[in-house]
């Protein structure tokens, strides 16, 4: 093999490692600059002038402005409670306590970040507009089909995406980054 | 140096320069690409509201419970001030690097005064925290921020909780104003 061939594998295979190490980074796969609890990821320095290139490109490369945690909490969730990729084909419970936030929404996206659109019933929830019990405590069905209570619909055939949003979180969560709390998602049936 | 090992570091080598390429310049890219479609290279003097299809094509994964509204800004031509209008409901204004990184926040619960108004200027020394920068807007109804680079956007975030007060939201976006302060 002459030397240009082997200039030619070394180059192109190089970026390609590059590239695929650079995309498992920013998309949060490998743990470096995120925190989990249970389905829920959040990145602390987003939005922060200590934020790293790693956390910004995050949030850019989906057209996504970050913002500092202490303003919203972003949480996002790829997997379920049982650590399950989110289907889209699949009925999903979503419950938790009364978040400790001024105000909360949780809205499906599909895997390239946009909003489901094409459904009539809405694609999020929030605070404001949720069926919650005297506690404060809810559940949120996320389906394909109808269901009862409190219902959303992700787009069909993507992989989905949960962002739970808090606006201007409780201090006890933003300090330690305690997300105890946080809703579970509980996978119901499939089609 | 053995001819494996060296074409081995020559992968490494441009794996690095993918890796870095990737991760510096294409968020970067693609944030300016956004805004400079939408907005132009230009300053503006006002903020500009997005209608909710324009704040879901170029930003499909905000809050769809948000509206948006962006102010370009080039201190470079001058100090920006931005004023404050009171506002019942939530929001919250972000200023931004027009590499996407975000330097101020501040929302309507800091913002005690009525008439809150901020100075936008470029950097001259070392800047303060963030921390400080907030707390010195809640003693003061001026707010004196440095700028780390010349050129961004402010970022303007209403709540509009139902189609039905889109509209009134847009109003009361309209009533915060920038503009650039020639010298």
């Amino acid at each position: 093999m002459n030397g240009l061939v082997k200039f030619a594998i070394a180059s192109i295979g190089g970026i390609a490692i590059g590239l695929i190490s650079a995309q498992k980074i920013i998309g949060g796969y490998e743990g470096l600059f995120n925190k989990t609890q249970g389905p829920w990821v959040s990145w602390p320095t987003a939005g922060t002038r200590s934020s790293n290139p790693y956390v910004r490109a995050h949030f850019l490369t989906a057209n996504r402005l970050p913002i500092s945690q202490f303003e919203v909490n972003e949480l996002e969730a790829r997997n379920d409670s049982n650590g399950k990729t989110l289907d889209s084909d699949c009925t999903y419970e979503i419950s938790g306590p009364a978040q400790k936030t001024r105000w909360w929404s949780l809205y499906t996206y599909s895997s390239d970040g946009s909003a489901s659109t094409q459904n009539i019933q809405p694609a999020g929830i929030g605070s404001h507009n949720i069926l919650a019990k005297p506690d404060g405590s809810f559940v949120v069905k996320l389906s394909q089909q109808p269901q009862t209570g409190n219902w959303i619909t992700p787009t069909k055939g993507d992989d989905l995406v949960l962002v739970l949003r808090h606006y201007n979180p409780a201090q006890s969560i933003t300090n330690q980054f305690n997300f105890k709390g946080l809703p579970m998602i509980i996978r119901k049936d499939c089609q | 140096m053995s001819g494996k090992f060296f074409w081995f570091m020559t992968m490494m080598i441009f794996a690095l320069i993918g890796h870095l390429a990737y991760t510096l310049f294409a968020p970067r890219y693609q944030v300016q690409k956004t805004f400079e479609s939408a907005f132009g290279q230009n300053p503006k003097s006002s903020f500009v509201v997005l209608s909710s299809e324009q704040s879901k094509a170029l930003f499909p994964s905000e809050d769809p419970n948000l509206v948006l509204a962006v102010c370009p800004y080039d201190v470079g031509q001058g100090q920006l001030k931005i004023s404050i209008s009171s506002v019942s409901d939530y929001w919250s204004l972000s200023i931004y690097t027009n590499t996407g990184q975000s330097f101020y926040t501040i929302n309507d619960r800091q913002a005690k005064f009525s008439n809150l108004s901020i100075l936008l200027r470029p950097i001259r020394e070392k800047p303060a925290d963030e921390t400080s920068e907030r707390e010195t807007a809640l003693k003061l109804e001026q707010a004196i921020i440095n700028s780390p680079v010349n050129k961004g956007w402010v970022v303007l975030r209403l709540r509009a909780i139902n189609p039905l007060s889109v509209h009134n939201t847009e109003k009361a976006a309209a009533r915060f104003t920038c503009k650039t302060q020639t010298q």
